[in-house]
């Protein structure tokens, strides 16, 4: 498992998916520090607002935007990793290994997860010190939100990884993308629903995040970076980058067993591929 | 055996991949598996390199059944549509190789370096796979198949990219693996090859083996002369009807086909007994090309 694991993210490097990430994430941090620059002036403050308000919205429009690019960076980078390598013969010689299919998923999803993981949190870092230092935001929750911010880009990863067992690379990416739009769109349904004491709005939110808990994911790490629980300002202010209805612990443990579910679902999915 | 299989098959829906396949190769063999395109060769293949699974039938590679991880780590495959992971060097795909096939570290440098020299790409190891040559990817392909230095090699089509030069290296490759008694399972459509490197083969059409056995007998299993004859009296044709049959005739020269090698002295006595007088009898060998086209176009030997 370690041989794929290694050259899964020996791939990842060399085909420059991760330079190309990087540079273009430096981009986007500078874009972000220049935003950040010029709003977080008194003179810039549209009437009504406080300064505290607009480094939060700043943050959390960061850390909204940076999770996206993590979650993308997530699905491109795995979208072809096992059906790409079936389709153009690549791993024809390597099942013919003494090695079980079992260790190339858990191989690819190591060595995926571990560049993900790399470049989340140096995004996560890289935010919430703009944000900090430029735009003088409060933080919390530091350690905790980090974690989260890691775990959204696994579970894409997963699903993707399991589409990737049985679907063309094309279809996969199409899926894959599709569910995470749903999961993302679901998310904000269920917090215009919260603001709106709208039951019908909050089960359409609950069910897209039962079926891919990315938003969710959002929503936990705000709740604990800012602490926006239940705060119905919380909407009329940030949008739907802000909380009104934070994910119980319960939900947070549910994304575990996703995780772990759609991973063993590659696993036995794969396990029973004809590889023709 | 070897390699042992007892009805091996392969169902894809309602389309028969293969069907029915019992095989025996047995320690040291060079194994030629042929056929048309769509037969059936590669999905065979599949099954016993584990990438497909079996519909029915039972199926052993060294003594265990097929799909037994710790049995492949004897077991070297060069598929067809070899592609391999392109941003890597060529030394790194060895190595890759090496790791995946759980060779011991210490010997695993000084096995690349020979597998390199076999396939003679020791200059080109420490350049990426992307900037190979058709022939080198496939050279490359063949080392990684090699190195793990496997009891029983499959190779699906391994001189296909070659130039001739290549082809007698391989084909040294593989009598070189002989010697030291290794068993070989070749895929190929270059009939020629097969000739020249096979024991045994077995040809498969529509799925099913339609003829195998012993290189050699299956080549004599039918005599075959060339005759230059003059002045025979009546024909020839109804005289020679008891031992075998002529299969062309230009009024001078004649294909005759006989029943068995003792058939020939009887056919120059009739020729003699019926006034001819015989300027050439040759007996006629038969190639793997013309035994593959008569079971393929003729459903039989």
């Amino acid at each position: 498992m370690l041989t794929i694991a290694s050259l899964t993210f020996k791939e990842a490097l060399r085909k420059k998916i991760l330079l190309a990430a990087v540079i273009l994430t430096l981009l986007f941090l500078a874009l972000y520090s220049v935003g950040i620059y010029y709003s977080s002036g008194n003179d810039s403050i549209p009437p009504g607002t406080t300064e505290g308000i607009w480094s939060t919205f700043m943050l959390l429009l960061g850390i909204y935007f940076s999770s996206s690019i993590v979650s993308l960076l997530a699905i491109f980078s795995a979208v072809g990793s096992v059906s790409s390598e079936v389709e153009n013969g690549m791993l024809h010689a390597i099942l013919a290994r003494p090695i079980k299919r079992r260790d190339i998923i858990l191989g690819k999803f190591t060595g995926y997860a571990l560049m993900l993981s790399c470049y989340s949190a140096l995004l996560f870092i890289a935010i919430l010190a703009i944000s900090h230092y430029i735009g003088e935001a409060e933080i919390s929750g530091l350690s905790s939100a980090a974690a989260l911010f890691i775990l959204r880009p696994l579970i894409l990863l997963a699903v993707t990884i399991t589409g990737s067992t049985r679907l063309s690379t094309l279809a996969n990416g199409i899926v894959a993308f599709m569910l995470y739009t749903v999961g993302v769109v679901g998310g904000m349904i269920e917090q215009v629903g919260a603001f709106m004491n709208s039951n019908v709005l909050g089960y359409i939110g609950i069910t897209t995040s039962l079926l891919m808990p990315v938003d969710s994911i959002y929503r936990m790490i705000t709740e604990r970076i800012v602490g926006l629980t239940g705060d119905p300002m919380s909407m009329a202010f940030f949008g739907p980058f802000g909380t009104m209805s934070p994910p119980s612990n319960a939900m947070l443990i549910y994304t575990f067993i996703y995780l772990i579910a759609f991973v063993v679902i590659a696993v036995l999915s794969f396990s029973r591929r004809d590889i023709a | 055996m070897v390699i042992e299989t007892s009805n091996l098959t392969k169902n894809y829906g309602s389309k028969v991949g293969c069907e029915k396949i019992c095989l025996s190769v047995s320690e040291g063999q060079i194994f030629g598996f042929l056929g048309p395109n769509g037969a059936g060769k590669s999905t065979f293949v599949k099954m016993l390199t584990g990438l497909i699974t079996p519909t029915s039938g039972t199926a052993t590679l060294l003594g265990a059944p097929i799909g037994d991880v710790f049995t492949r780590r004897r077991i070297g495959f060069l598929p067809e549509n070899f592609r391999y992971q392109d941003w890597l060097t060529g030394r790194e795909l060895l190595g890759y190789h090496a790791a995946l096939a759980h060779m011991p570290s210490e010997t695993r440098l000084q096995r690349i370096g020979d597998v390199l020299r076999l396939v003679k790409l020791e200059r080109a190891a420490e350049f990426k796979i992307k900037t190979y040559s058709k022939g080198m990817q496939q050279r490359i392909g063949i080392a990684a198949a090699l190195i793990s230095d496997p009891d029983l090699l499959f190779l699906d089509e391994p001189t296909s990219a070659l130039d001739p030069i290549g082809r007698l290296e391989v084909r040294e490759i593989i009598a070189d693996l002989k010697e030291r008694g290794k068993t070989v399972f070749l895929n190929s459509h270059l009939l020629s090859e097969v000739e020249m490197v096979c024991d045994e083969v077995a040809i498969i059409k529509d799925g099913r083996i339609v003829e195998r056995g012993a290189l050699n007998e299956l080549l004599r299993s039918k005599v075959e002369v060339e005759v230059t004859a003059r002045g025979v009296n009546g024909s020839l044709d109804k005289q020679i009807s008891g031992i075998g049959r002529i299969v062309s005739d230009n009024g001078v020269d004649l294909l005759v086909e006989l029943e068995d090698e003792d058939k020939i002295p009887i056919l120059v006595s009739l020729i003699i007994q019926n006034g001819g007088k015989l300027y050439n009898l040759s007996r006629k060998k038969r190639t793997l090309e013309e035994l593959f086209l008569g079971v393929v176009k003729g459903g039989g030997s």
